[in-house]
């Protein structure tokens, strides 16, 4: 037998083994988080990690162990990178529920992400948020987007994805709520996620016309819990964009709004006279920091915000720790502050890279990169206005959903023209607003039939191969 | 005026400025042929080598694509007046059962940036509308794109529907996108693949002389 021993964020872990062995086998049986974006096929080179001991060999052209292409051959020793740090905004605003006399035992929110997941479980008498905890999808040891997961599923592995999604979510409920058995839970996600943790055969979510057979809305027991999952609207406007709705309560409203939750898809929803109309982009990860020389996930010593004052450029890590990249509203700043210096013009072009802190500095390419995530989120609110005949001065309320559009600055945004600069100054941050729906609808009776109304009126736009949206990308592309 | 100012603006994506002078040659009586290959088309080709050599990336291909376009309307009258004929034609679209088209529009940009007449059949185009695309255009090229694993197949039926339709010895069929390869391309019996929207235009533009000078003999 040899010994592996694994380091992350200051824990150690000890692995018998008997060699040789690949490092990712060994992983996937221990409890350790880590993430192969291009699940395994090593062409990505994003997995690599700092090594030693009896290993294979590594990466030819990097000269970098990976994680996933390095077999253990003997005693060893593999740093990961610290995830459990990671600040997974779980949103703030329904921290308590409504009192229910007539209830007892214990409920879950669940909020089912492609790249994290995130429980918050209640008191369901009183209403008190007893406990919350967040993890890194791992499914992620597959593949990091969605369609990478549905090949994996549709290969046969499906059966995998779903008891990792079960174990991970067993794992969260005795880290939030140790000992208390859960007899309700709300379980929000996208489609995608929706499909793989009910088994579902994915197929029809893998080419157009893209007509997902199973929308949820349904009810399931499972062992002694009751589990709901809210309704979908489409195979790219899921459960999660549904329950994020709910909780804006930008329906009741009179007049227009709209919802755009930014992540690796930017979700959006507009509601006008009683119809909803939703759509989704695809930003790609640049916008979290993924694929950005200089960019990080917001993990402490991530530059989370950049200003100017007096003539210098001021920044601010998380935690106050020494600088290590930048994350995604760090980005915005910056390039909203570059922008204002003259030093990016209206066409993107940056003369030369651009040092932030020692060892931080934006290349040409990354401006690049987000103007790419950025043309893509904006044109597809764009193209959403344009197809209700909306104008955006007629938006009353434009609410930023999902950590990290929450965290982003609506003033640096406008800046870079993240979204329509009408709609900046009507931006109300929620937060992870999908999990806060669901919270809500554990609690209320009426969550139910509110969330299968948003469906019976909501519409869903297909922004892929439309003339208009290939136009506004293009514009929405600049600067201006 | 000079034409390579047309080209150098053109070059940093400033279509404002592309259209004045494109009118402003106009104006001074060049050539609507010369404005387009020396003003235009010398721009989007700069752009394209450095954007094969990774000295520039896609949002700046999109916006000098975008100056392009809004110069090449101003000239597009006395183009058609002064019979300039295209370099060749393409039918370009995203294969059946994907929806994927930002690739696609950047190839056809890019071909047109080579002189060529695109003719962009959209998204999720079955086999056989490429072969009637392509027969009553009278196209030299079929250009098949698919970024999905789960639709890519469709572009061996391409070629399979361009055998059946007894037009495979007239077009050249051009396969690309993420998933795609040299050799899935060969296996499938395609002509070309290319890895990017610069050498995709390069290719189609290489096969269009290829069969213009064949046709010569």
């Amino acid at each position: 037998m040899s010994k592996l021993l694994l380091m992350q964020g200051g824990t150690e872990t000890e692995i018998a083994f008997s060699p040789p062995m690949p490092l990712k086998t060994l992983l996937a049986q221990s409890d350790v988080a880590f993430v192969l974006p291009c699940g395994g096929r090593g062409v990505c080179g994003k997995c690599a990690v700092e090594a030693s001991g009896a290993l294979s060999e590594p990466d030819a052209q990097s000269g970098a162990y990976l994680l996933c292409r390095t077999t253990a051959l003997g005693d060893c020793r593999v740093i990961l990178p610290d995830y459990a740090d990671m600040t997974i905004d779980t949103g703030t605003q329904t921290k308590r529920l409504r009192q229910n006399d007539s209830a007892q035992g214990y409920g879950a929110a669940l909020d089912i992400g492609t790249t994290t997941l995130a429980m918050r479980v209640f008191d369901l008498c009183s209403g008190a948020c007893v406990g919350e905890a967040t993890r890194i999808n791992p499914q992620m040891q597959v593949a990091a987007d969605v369609i990478g997961r549905i090949e994996a599923a549709m290969r046969g592995q499906g059966d995998a994805l779903k008891s990792m999604l079960w174990d991970a979510i067993g794992r969260m409920a005795e880290q939030a709520a140790p000992g208390k058995p859960i007899s309700r839970t709300v379980t929000a996600g996208n489609t995608t996620m929706l499909y793989l943790l009910n088994g579902f055969d994915p197929s029809d979510l893998s080419k157009a016309p893209f007509s997902a057979k199973h929308l949820f809305g349904t009810h399931d027991r499972i062992a002694d819990t009751e589990f709901y999952f809210p309704p979908c609207f489409h195979a790219f406007a899921g459960a999660d964009l549904a329950c994020a709705i709910l909780a804006s309560g930008m329906c009741e409203r009179t007049r227009c709004s709209v919802l755009c939750d930014v992540g690796t898809n930017g979700e959006i929803a507009l509601y006008r006279n009683g119809t909803l109309i939703t759509a989704s982009t695809a930003a790609g990860p640049a916008l979290e920091g993924a694929g950005i020389s200089c960019g990080c996930a917001s993990v402490p010593g991530a530059i989370d915000r950049v200003w100017r004052a007096g003539g210098e450029v001021c920044f601010h890590t998380i935690g106050g720790q020494k600088p290590i990249g930048v994350c995604g509203s760090g980005l915005i700043d910056l390039i909203a502050v570059l922008l204002d210096l003259g030093m990016i013009d209206e066409t993107g072009r940056m003369e030369r890279a651009y040092p932030l802190a020692d060892g931080v500095a934006l290349l040409p390419q990354d401006v690049r990169a987000i103007q790419l995530a950025k043309a893509a989120i904006c044109a597809g609110i764009h193209t959403v206005l344009k197809k209700t005949g909306t104008d955006a001065s007629d938006v009353q309320a434009f609410y930023a959903a999902g950590g990290f559009g929450s965290r982003i600055d609506p003033v640096s945004s406008a800046r870079i023209g993240l979204f329509p600069r009408a709609l900046a100054n009507r931006t109300v941050p929620i937060g992870n607003a999908a999990l806060d729906g669901a919270g809500t609808v554990l609690s209320d009776p009426d969550g139910e039939r509110a969330l299968m109304h948003l469906r019976e009126i909501g519409t869903y736009l297909s922004l892929s191969g439309d003339a208009d949206f290939a136009e506004f990308y293009m514009e929405d592309m600049l600067f201006a | 005026m000079e034409l390579k100012e047309i080209s150098l603006q053109l070059e940093a994506g400033r279509a404002k400025e592309v259209k004045a002078l494109v009118q402003q040659a106009i104006d001074e009586g060049f050539p609507a042929d010369r404005i387009l290959n020396e003003g235009l088309l010398a721009g989007m080709n700069a752009i394209g080598v450095r954007f094969r050599n990774n000295e520039v990336f896609v949002p700046e291909v999109l916006i000098a694509a975008r100056a392009m376009k809004m110069g090449a309307n101003v000239l597009k009258p006395l183009l058609t007046e002064s019979g300039v004929q295209a370099a060749g034609r393409v039918c370009i679209g995203t294969v059946m059962g994907d929806l994927h088209d930002i690739g696609k529009n950047l190839v056809a940009m890019m071909m047109e940036g080579k002189g060529l007449e695109v003719i962009d059949i959209g998204t999720d185009v079955p086999p056989e509308q490429f072969i009637e695309t392509a027969i009553e255009e009278d196209c030299q090229i079929i250009c098949c794109s698919a970024l999905l694993t789960t639709t890519m197949n469709v572009m061996g039926d391409v070629v399979r529907a361009a055998e059946n339709a007894g037009i495979r010895d007239r077009v050249k069929i051009m396969v690309g996108g993420a998933p795609v390869t040299a050799a899935f391309a060969a296996q499938i019996g395609a002509d070309a693949y290319t890895p990017d929207a610069a050498s995709a235009a390069e290719q189609a533009a290489a096969f269009c002389r290829e069969m213009k000078e064949k046709q010569a003999v």
